[in-house]
This record gives C-alpha cells, sequence and structure tokens, in this order.
C-alpha cells in the first residue's frame, strides 16, 4: 500500500516537474515583440494599441518605445510604425522587422537590398481600387489618374491593374501643382472617374482645392485613399484605418511564429479595407451608390 | 554609336531631375486633415431633390452654341425667348408676357443681382462679363420668390463665374465676321499665397441687323480674387466695369436715326463663406452696382427734347446662415437689408435720386425622412419703403424618388414682383421752352405687388448607363394684380384732371393671366465626347378680351436643340432654335425664329497650352425677325465669324 502511495507521488512529481519544465520552456519560447512608433500619438499610438492589445491577449511579450525616446534593444521582432521608425528600425540591423503604416514606393526604396524586413503596406491595391470604381459607378470603363513626381513609379503596377481589373487607366504626369488643371482637362476627355493616388505634389493643399472644385465642375468622381479626402470632396475613398492595420498585422505575426524564428514573408497589401461614401457629393453629381456594406461584401468577394 | 549613347543620356535626364525633386511619401499623406473644399452648401442641390425645375447651362454648351452674347446662351433653357430691340437693347423671357424690359426674372451674377431697379430688366449687354468667365448659369424655372425674392415671379438665373483657380495663366481671343462684328478677349490669372486671381478685358463692336441704328461698341474689365486664408474662410472679391457707346436708344424711344447712348456700369462683390464644420457655415455678402445712362431724345419742334439719362446704385447687405449637419434636416436663414436709388429726371419729374429700402428676411426647411422624400418649405418677408408694403413669397414642395432612376415633384407657391421705382413715380411730360404742353404719363394710384399663385408637377428621370437626363414639368400660373398703363380720360369720375387739362396715363394693378404650360429637356451623352440637349415648350395663355396683348404676347411652341460631336478631329456642333409667333408688348412685330447654327473648330496642343481655330455660322436657313420695335423692321439674317483664341500656363 505504502510502495503504491511512493509510486503514485513520484508520478504525480514527474508529472508536476514535466509540467514546469514545459511551461518554463512555452515561456521562454514566446517571443518579445518590440513596437517601435514613430511617435507616441495619433496614428501610430492607434496602431500599436490595436496591435499589442490583439497579441496580449495570448499573452506575449509586447514592449513599445519611439525612436527619439527609448533605443529599440533586445526583442525578437521589431514592428516599426511609421517611416521614421521604420528607418530608426533599419539603422539596427540584425533582427526581423515588420513596417507598418508606411506606403508601398517608400517602403520599397527604404527596404531595398535588407534582409529579414517585410511590411503590411499602408496603400490599398491599385487593382482592389479600380475594382471599386467599377462596383460603385456601372458602366465604368476607363479612370483617369493624375501622377506626380512620387507616385509616377507607379505607371507599370497600374497597367497591370488595369489589365486585372478590366477598368482600363489614363494617366498623366504632374511636375508642379500648377499642371493639375490642365492634366485633368485632358484626362477627363477620355476617363469617367479619377483616381486619386497620394502624391506631395499632385495632393499638396493649394493643388487639392483646385482638383476638387474641377472634378466637380467637369462632373468626374473621384475615388481617394483617405478619410479626409472624403470629407474633402472625393465621391469615395478605399483604405485600412489604423486599428485595422494593427489587429492584421497581429494576426499575420502569430501565423509568421514557428519554432522559434520569425518568417515574415513578401511584403503585401492589407486585405482588410474600409470604404468612405461622400454621399452630398454623390447627390451632387446625381450618382446612386450602392450603400457602404454592399460595396464592401462585393469587394471581399473578389479574388 | 556615339550619336545612340548620347541621345539616351539627354532622355534620362529630365527623369532624373524628377527623382531628385520628388519628396517621398509619409503615411501623412495619408492621414493629414485636408481643406474641406465642397462643403454641402457650396454642392449645388442635386436636382431630383430640389424643389424646383432647374436648368443648367454647361460651358461645354456656351462653347458649343457659338453665341458671342451671354443672353442669347438662355435660348438654350425650356421656354425662354430672347429678342432684341436694337443691338443694343436684348431682352430675355421666360414663358413670354413681357416688353423690352422683362421684370419677372431675377439675374444674379455670383449671388450680386444685376436687375437695373429703375425699369427693373437687366441690361444685358452691360454687364461687365464675358462668356469666358462664366462657369456655368443655373436657372429655376417657376417661383422662385420664396429664395430670391425680388422679381423673381417666374424664376431666377443665377450666372456663376469660374474660381479663379481653375483661369491660370493667360487666354488671348480675337473673333471677326460680318455685320461689323469685332472682338477681343484677353485674361489673365495668377496665384498668390492662398488664393488666386483672374483680370479680365473685353473689347467689341457689332452691327447685329445690319443697320446704323445697331451699332454697339463696348469695353469691359473685370476682377476676381479668390482668398482662403484658413481653412474655414473662403474669400472672393470682385469688381468690374463696362462702357458702352451704342446707336439707337436704351430706354426704348428711339426717335431719331442719329440717337444713341453711352452707358456706363461698375460693380464690386465682396463674398466671405465661414464653415462652422458639421455641415454649418455662414456667409457675408456685400455689394455694390451703379448704372449710368447718357441719352438725349430729340423730339419734333417746337418740343423740347427730353432726356433718357438715368443714374441708379443698388447697394446691399446679406447674411446668411446654413445648417446641414442632421442627415434628415437642413436650414438656412437668411437676411439681407438692400438700398435702391433712382435718378430719372426725364420720366420721375424731378431730378432727384428716389430711394427704396428694402429689408428681407428668408427661411427654408429641407426635412428628408427617408431617401425615398424629400419635403421643402421656404418662405420670405420683404418690406420695402417705396411702397410701404410687407410682402410674403411662401413655397411647398415635395419630392418623390421612388428609385434612383425617377423622381416626381409636386409644389405650389405664392410670389411677388415689387413694382419698379419708375411705375410706382412716373410723372412724364412734354414742354415747349419749359413751359407744360402734355402731361402723359402720371403715377397717382399707389400700386401693389404683381403677383403670382403657382403649381407644378415634376418628373425627372436618370439613367446614367445610357447617359440620359429627362427633366418633365407641366404648370398652371396665375398672374394678378399685373401693373399695367391705363387711360384717363377728361372728366374722368374716378381721377382728377391733368394738369394740361388733356387725358393720360397711368399704372393701376388691374390684368390677370392664366397660363398652362408642358415643357421638358432631354440631355443625352450616348459616347464619351458626343451629346445632345432638347428642350421644348407648350404654352396656352388665356386673359380677359380686353387684355388680349398677352395671350399673343406667348409663343405657343419654343423647341431648342444642341448637338456636339468630333468629326476627324473637328469639334463639330450645331443649334438649332424655333420660337413660335409672339408679339412683344408695344411690339409692331411678331418674332418667329426657325435658326440653325453650325460651329467647327479644331484645337491644337502647344508646348504650354493650346491654340483654338473656330468657324461660326449663324442662321443658315436665312433670315429671322428677331426685333419687336416699331422702329423698322430689324432681322437676322445669315452670317459667320471667326475666331483665333490662344490659353497658355
Amino acid at each position: 500500500m505504502i510502495w503504491l502511495l511512493r509510486h503514485h507521488l513520484a508520478r504525480l512529481s514527474f508529472v508536476l516537474l514535466a509540467c514546469s519544465l514545459l511551461c518554463a520552456g512555452l515561456a521562454r519560447a514566446a517571443p518579445v515583440i518590440n513596437v517601435l512608433v514613430a511617435e507616441p500619438t495619433g496614428i501610430y499610438q492607434e496602431t500599436a494599441n490595436s496591435l499589442t492589445q490583439a497579441l496580449g491577449r495570448e499573452g506575449w511579450k509586447v514592449t513599445v518605445t519611439s525612436p527619439g525616446r527609448n533605443p529599440a534593444s533586445g526583442g525578437d521582432l521589431t514592428v516599426a510604425i511609421g517611416t521614421k521608425a521604420l528607418e530608426a528600425a533599419l539603422a539596427q540591423p540584425g533582427r526581423p522587422v515588420l513596417s507598418l503604416l508606411v506606403p508601398q514606393l517608400t517602403y520599397e526604396r527604404l527596404a531595398s537590398g535588407q534582409q529579414q524586413v517585410s511590411a503590411l503596406y499602408l496603400d490599398q491595391p491599385l487593382t482592389r481600387q479600380l475594382r471599386l470604381l467599377g462596383l460603385a459607378l456601372p458602366g465604368m470603363k476607363k479612370a483617369g489618374v493624375p501622377l506626380g513626381p512620387a507616385s509616377q513609379g507607379l505607371q507599370a503596377a497600374l497597367q497591370n491593374a488595369a489589365k486585372d481589373s478590366g477598368i482600363q487607366v489614363n494617366s498623366a504626369p504632374i511636375n508642379k501643382g500648377s499642371d493639375m488643371y490642365a492634366v485633368l482637362i485632358d484626362l477627363a476627355e477620355d476617363s469617367q472617374a479619377f483616381l486619386l493616388l497620394p502624391d506631395p505634389v499632385a495632393t499638396q493643399r493649394s493643388t487639392l482645392q483646385n482638383f476638387f472644385l474641377q472634378t466637380y465642375r467637369l462632373k468626374k468622381p473621384v475615388l481617394a485613399y483617405s478619410a479626409p479626402l472624403v470629407q474633402s470632396g472625393a465621391l469615395l475613398a478605399l483604405y485600412a484605418t489604423p486599428a485595422q492595420l494593427g489587429e492584421e498585422a497581429a494576426a499575420w505575426i502569430r501565423e509568421s511564429w514557428s519554432k522559434g524564428v520569425f518568417r515574415m514573408g513578401e511584403a503585401r497589401y492589407p486585405k482588410r479595407f474600409t470604404i468612405g461614401v461622400n454621399h452630398t457629393v454623390a447627390r451632387s453629381l446625381d450618382i446612386a451608390l450602392p450603400s457602404e456594406a454592399a460595396l464592401t461584401r462585393q469587394l471581399e468577394a473578389m479574388p | 554609336m556615339f550619336k545612340k549613347y548620347a541621345f539616351s543620356l539627354a532622355m534620362m535626364q529630365p527623369a532624373l531631375a524628377l527623382a531628385a525633386s520628388a519628396a517621398p511619401l509619409s503615411e501623412a499623406d495619408y492621414f493629414s486633415e485636408q481643406p474641406v473644399v465642397l462643403s454641402a452648401s457650396k454642392l449645388s442641390q442635386p436636382v431630383n431633390r430640389a424643389p424646383a425645375a432647374v436648368t443648367v447651362i454647361t460651358r461645354e454648351m456656351i462653347e458649343a452654341s457659338g453665341f458671342r452674347h451671354l443672353v442669347d446662351v438662355l435660348r438654350l433653357v425650356p421656354g425662354f425667348a430672347v429678342g432684341w430691340a436694337g443691338g443694343n437693347m436684348p431682352a430675355a423671357t421666360y414663358l413670354g408676357l413681357s416688353d423690352a424690359f422683362p421684370h419677372w426674372m431675377q439675374i444674379m451674377v455670383d449671388g450680386r443681382s444685376v436687375y437695373n431697379p429703375a425699369y427693373g430688366h437687366t441690361t444685358w449687354r452691360g454687364i461687365p462679363l464675358t462668356l469666358d468667365d462664366v462657369d456655368r448659369i443655373e436657372v429655376v424655372r417657376g417661383p422662385n420668390a420664396a429664395n430670391d425674392g425680388l422679381n423673381s415671379m417666374l424664376g431666377t438665373i443665377h450666372i456663376f463665374t469660374r474660381h479663379s483657380a481653375t483661369t491660370q495663366g493667360g487666354m488671348g481671343e480675337v473673333a471677326v465676321g460680318d455685320k461689323q462684328f469685332r472682338e477681343i478677349t484677353m485674361r489673365y490669372g495668377g496665384e498668390v499665397s492662398k488664393g488666386s486671381w483672374r483680370i479680365g478685358l473685353l473689347g467689341r463692336e457689332d452691327e447685329r441687323h445690319a443697320v446704323p441704328q445697331d451699332h454697339a461698341s463696348d469695353l469691359q474689365l473685370n476682377f476676381r480674387g479668390d482668398f482662403a486664408p484658413t481653412l474655414q474662410d473662403d474669400m472672393m472679391l470682385q469688381f468690374g466695369a463696362s462702357r458702352g457707346f451704342w446707336m439707337g436708344s436704351n430706354v426704348g424711344q428711339l426717335m431719331d436715326a442719329d440717337q444713341h447712348t453711352y452707358y456706363l456700369s461698375g460693380f464690386a462683390n465682396l463674398v466671405w463663406k465661414h464653415a462652422l464644420g458639421e455641415g454649418r457655415e455662414w456667409s457675408l455678402q456685400l455689394q455694390h452696382t451703379f448704372n449710368q445712362n447718357e441719352e438725349a431724345i430729340p423730339l419734333p419742334g417746337p418740343l423740347d427734347p427730353i432726356s433718357g439719362n438715368y443714374r441708379t446704385t443698388g447697394s446691399g447687405v446679406q447674411f446668411t446662415y446654413l445648417n446641414m449637419a442632421a442627415s434628415e434636416w437642413r436650414t438656412s436663414l437668411s437676411g439681407e437689408f438692400r438700398l435702391n436709388r433712382v435718378n430719372l429726371p426725364a420720366l420721375l419729374g424731378r431730378d432727384a435720386y428716389f430711394k427704396d429700402d428694402i429689408f428681407r428676411l428668408s427661411g427654408a426647411v429641407e426635412w428628408s425622412p427617408s431617401n425615398e422624400w424629400v419635403w421643402h418649405a421656404g418662405l420670405m418677408i420683404e418690406r420695402h419703403s417705396d411702397t410701404t408694403s410687407t410682402y410674403l413669397s411662401p413655397r411647398l414642395a415635395l419630392n418623390w424618388l421612388p428609385s434612383g432612376e425617377h423622381a416626381f415633384r409636386l409644389g405650389v407657391s405664392h410670389g411677388v414682383s415689387a413694382p419698379g421705382l419708375y411705375a410706382n413715380n412716373t410723372d412724364i411730360k412734354l414742354t415747349v421752352n419749359g413751359t407744360l404742353y402734355d402731361q402723359l404719363n402720371l403715377s397717382v394710384n399707389q400700386l401693389d405687388a404683381e403677383k403670382i399663385n403657382s403649381v407644378e408637377l415634376g418628373y425627372l428621370f436618370n439613367k446614367p448607363d445610357w447617359g440620359l437626363n429627362l427633366d418633365v414639368r407641366v404648370f398652371h400660373n396665375r398672374i394678378y394684380d399685373i401693373v399695367d398703363t391705363h387711360y384717363i380720360g377728361v372728366n374722368d369720375p374716378e381721377y382728377i384732371n391733368a394738369p394740361d387739362g388733356n387725358g393720360w396715363f397711368t399704372y393701376i394693378n388691374k390684368p390677370e393671366v392664366r397660363q398652362r404650360g408642358l415643357e421638358y429637356q432631354v440631355r443625352w451623352h450616348p459616347t464619351p465626347k458626343g451629346w445632345l440637349v432638347l428642350s421644348q415648350t407648350w404654352l396656352s395663355t388665356e386673359s380677359a378680351p380686353e387684355t388680349g396683348w398677352y395671350p399673343i404676347s406667348v409663343p405657343q411652341h419654343t423647341l431648342s436643340f444642341l448637338a456636339a460631336h468630333p468629326v476627324a478631329g473637328i469639334n463639330v456642333s450645331l443649334g438649332y432654335y424655333f420660337l413660335d409667333n409672339m408679339r412683344w408688348f408695344e411690339g409692331h412685330f411678331d418674332s418667329k425664329h426657325n435658326r440653325l447654327d453650325l460651329r467647327l473648330s479644331r484645337d491644337w496642343k502647344t508646348s504650354d497650352g493650346k491654340v483654338e481655330a473656330a468657324l461660326v455660322i449663324q442662321s443658315l436657313l436665312g433670315q429671322e425677325e428677331e426685333s419687336f420695335k416699331n422702329y423698322y423692321q430689324q432681322l437676322f439674317d445669315r452670317r459667320g465669324y471667326l475666331s483665333l483664341k490662344y490659353e497658355f500656363r
């Protein structure tokens, strides 16, 4: 009887030991994520909050720092939120970096030739943008795209997106803000709507005012890339919110953690998106738009 | 080989320069706050949700029409008739019922009323405004007094000029043609910090009916500046002047072949809009307009000549508050004080300014409980010191939009038109050596406002897939208390005898006219570069037998058609305008138009802009009788002009 008790106690201690060893092993295996925010406020903080909440629910250790205050140290993965954060993270090579809230062209310029770096772009894929135009505007065949110096690098990608979406693209260069008027007149002749892409020259404040005034007069709706632009006069905008980007990045990070290392894979566009609609502009242009929910469902159903 | 290498290097240079100057994108480009450009109040109400029928004349239509005078463009609006009493004296009326001084339509340029407070009409030729300045014209068909007050009994014409940001760079155009037609237009625009500006100049000379009495020349200058000091504030300043030398009469009294007019007009207009956020904004408008007519009217001896001189000023300050924050409710409230002054010695009996202080308060409420229904209620309260009366102009309208394609509108409205200072104060005498010879006209009655009750039913069809828009309206108007001349015989028991002991004319509120009408406009855009606009109106008018001039002043049928399409690189547009017989009041001839115009144009791009050459042939089908006065029959026969325009940045 005593032998039996001893045997059971021995087994129990073995199980307890095994459990404690396993738990300790697991604790050591959980990665440490260092989130580097360009600024500890606004969109950066919003993205970081969304990311840390999603990862924190599963017991992952996440620290948030900003380049100016605490230098990034340690950790299995650095999540750089914003361009300045990406630049700071790349300055300290040696560990994997995931870039958030940085546009594709800027990311490619900064991360060119770097190892162990990936990104969830800020931009929405061009094909998705053109498809949204097609869904929102029946009979939509051609979109006019003014391209400033920074966005002219998207020329080839635009043509590929045109093939994928079935919406043709007329693009024209804008080298200074005052070109905008003439370019719009030219593009409007053969376009049913405009696609506005971010560009410091093409979308500078003074130009933007002219841009929306002119598109309204030309009766051409605009698909833009941010919520503020919908308020300003675009008919539609396609974008991902900081919260959506944070959550999607958390899911990607979880999937990429395997056998004690991060394998982030290729940089990619966000799967999540939000559609913004300016109903006043729609009414003024006599455009009967499907609801945001319907557009979202249809767009999500597309490959 | 070397040559090829050098060539490729040269090609690379611009690309390298471009890359060097391109600032990189950052997340700030996506998330930074942007200026609110098209706040709801700056956007026109969608036509299918508006409380009245609205026709929009676009810049595209203006250019394709080939018209050189602003007033002619109104031929493209259903129910409009445009006549020229002389080369300097055009008149445009909606639904007929007018003499050479139409005063039942309010005409506004960027919110500034351009009507002449003396006669209540618009001196179209004297407005310092070129067609190149015009962005679009919105014509409200049907009473709009609830919104625009004064003179808006049959509707309002809102002319909007182009924002100066859209006319940067320069433009010069020269046009020459038949009938002594010569015109030169120049424009230049630039940018300043947070703003832009434009200055324009026009010189023009023509002889519309190819007779010396029609010879007219104009010189006009105007300026527009737009300034946005903050994201919430938007300011516009305009000023301009126009100087005309016109043969014939500008007051409808042609007595001599050498009679002529020197006309001078000027204005200033300041509009400040301030966005309060969440769809709310206020605006403040200050405006001043003056008109001066110098015209001697010789009379057969021994009568003393009379003077057609007049001077008018109109000054106004208006404050408007708009609230469109809630999706269901939109409201507006507007208050205005306006002072009109008229000096018209020959017709008002003394060399003094007659004044009319006008206070206006108007409000509108729009309630849209769902996307299918929109209710509108509007009211204008207006007080004039000239008549010491307060007038109310209400409007109720309901829009039903069962789908995105179909919309129905039912509207009832009551409008008033305050009598002009001339009708209320007329005192016209013929003298010999300063002694009274004949008292022709004398106001002895306190005139009441002219009024209209109107009911309308509208239908709009919009099919973007087909590029098709249809706007139909049926209506019934009862226009009453119309101010008209009344002859007072000698010893009329109701009136005292005139000072000269003879009969005389005065003004009274008397006639009533009932009008039924059906009108439509189709806009079709079948191809990206091809379009047409077709309008037709049928009218039936009744009045008492003793006022038979009203029905015959109304064309029973009008039609206008304008189509444009490029052919082999040449932009071709064709305009057809038909006007059934109508006789303007006091006219001796019927006007009847059956006019076909053709415009061909071609443009070439240059390194910094474009050059456009155009040929316009008007009245291809032959002569058109467009005059209506009893001077002589003035015919608009076939004519053409060539123009060359260069625009650069």
